[in-house]
């Protein structure tokens, strides 16, 4: 496209002044226009910087990991063969409340709940043994007339098949309970892989 | 009246190459951290106990112990991982050895138990086993938080 110039009128001839002949020319200065500046509207080239920074924003939104918010329950893990840590039995208490999850014949994702040990038997889900565990749980301001001292140990003992989504939900009603040692038994499975080297 | 003359001015830049650079400096560091971050936390299915009190920890020496899931059969482990080394489930003693010199090198190390909700129980208890031959006879379990 052919550049048009600022000012159209700068490139014509400049007509005689009037009131002399043609073809005479006084000698008198002649006013050119100047031409117009060809004025920029000021703008800031941010092109690179858009690129980058979707670029970046894609890239954050690939590696983004949506995980969910972790946390930690501590528990105190059986002991096996060799085993350095070993716990002295003979510090715990003779009777502990144990935690039996059995697994449901023909559904491998349910779970039978029973309490060894403990004034309840029947257990109707995690929110309930939680709750009666907390409900018999002594506690000399808020509960007096509970029979399970804080310091009884809870043993969690789960049948291989169980999944390990129930154990933990087991260990986390017995925390929320607010009983201090909670534990897992230890199985025979365990023995004997060990022993096996698997 | 005189026509006052206008200045070509010059077209205003900004010279953004040094931040450019510096914003790929970052970027290379973040996304190398990141993949360092991610490998030693591989994404599980984390179990989601009912009205779950697992809490943060502050421990400065953690060490992060994942059992993670077999997509053809999630109840039994495909993979253990103990920090950024990785284990078939069969390598107990392996993982253990391994436990066994991280603990002499940082006494005081706490080990975080990450297992696939899915897993059947026995699967994680090796590992809980191989752990405490390690030396190391408590154990954070890894949960859901409340808040989510």
């Amino acid at each position: 496209m052919p550049e048009r110039p600022d000012n159209p009128r700068a490139s014509e001839p400049t007509p005689p002044p009037q009131g002399l002949p043609v073809g005479v020319e006084e000698d008198l200065p002649v006013r050119h226009a100047k031409p117009k500046p060809n004025i920029r509207v000021p703008a800031l080239n941010i092109t690179s910087f858009l690129d980058m920074s979707f670029a970046l924003l894609t890239m954050l939104i690939l590696l983004a990991n949506f995980s969910v918010g972790e946390g930690v329950l501590t528990a105190n893990i059986p002991v096996g063969i060799g085993g350095v840590g070993k716990t002295d039995a003979v510090q715990l208490p003779k009777l502990p409340i144990t935690i039996i999850l059995d697994p449901v014949a023909g559904k491998p994702d349910d779970v039978l709940i029973r309490v060894d040990g403990a004034p309840f038997t029947s257990v109707t889900g995690f929110t309930d043994l939680g709750d009666q565990l907390a409900r018999n749980r002594r506690d000399p301001r808020l509960n007096p007339n509970g029979i399970i001292p804080d310091d009884t140990p809870i043993v969690i003992r789960p049948e291989s098949a169980i999944r390990w989504q129930h154990v933990v939900n087991a260990f986390n009603a017995a925390v929320r309970a607010r009983y201090k040692s909670v534990s897992f038994a230890q199985t025979a499975e365990d023995l004997s892989g060990l022993t096996n080297g698997k | 009246m005189a026509r006052r003359r206008k200045v070509d001015l010059p077209r205003p830049e900004l010279n953004i190459t040094a931040m450019m650079d510096l914003v790929l400096n970052l970027i290379t560091f973040f996304v190398l951290v990141a993949n360092f971050a991610s490998e030693t936390l591989p994404n599980i299915q984390m179990p989601a106990p009912d009205h779950s009190v697992a809490h943060a920890t502050e421990a400065q020496r953690r060490l992060a112990v994942t059992v993670e899931s077999d997509p053809a059969d999630p109840s039994k482990a495909l993979r253990i991982q103990v920090g950024l080394d990785k284990f078939k489930p069969t390598d107990l003693k392996d993982i253990t050895a391994l436990l066994r010199a991280q603990v002499q090198k940082a006494p005081g190390l706490q080990v975080d138990l990450r297992g696939d909700k899915r897993l059947r129980y026995d699967q994680v208890s090796l590992v809980m086993q191989a752990i405490a031959n390690a030396g190391i006879t408590t154990i954070n379990l890894v949960a859901e938080s409340p808040a989510q």
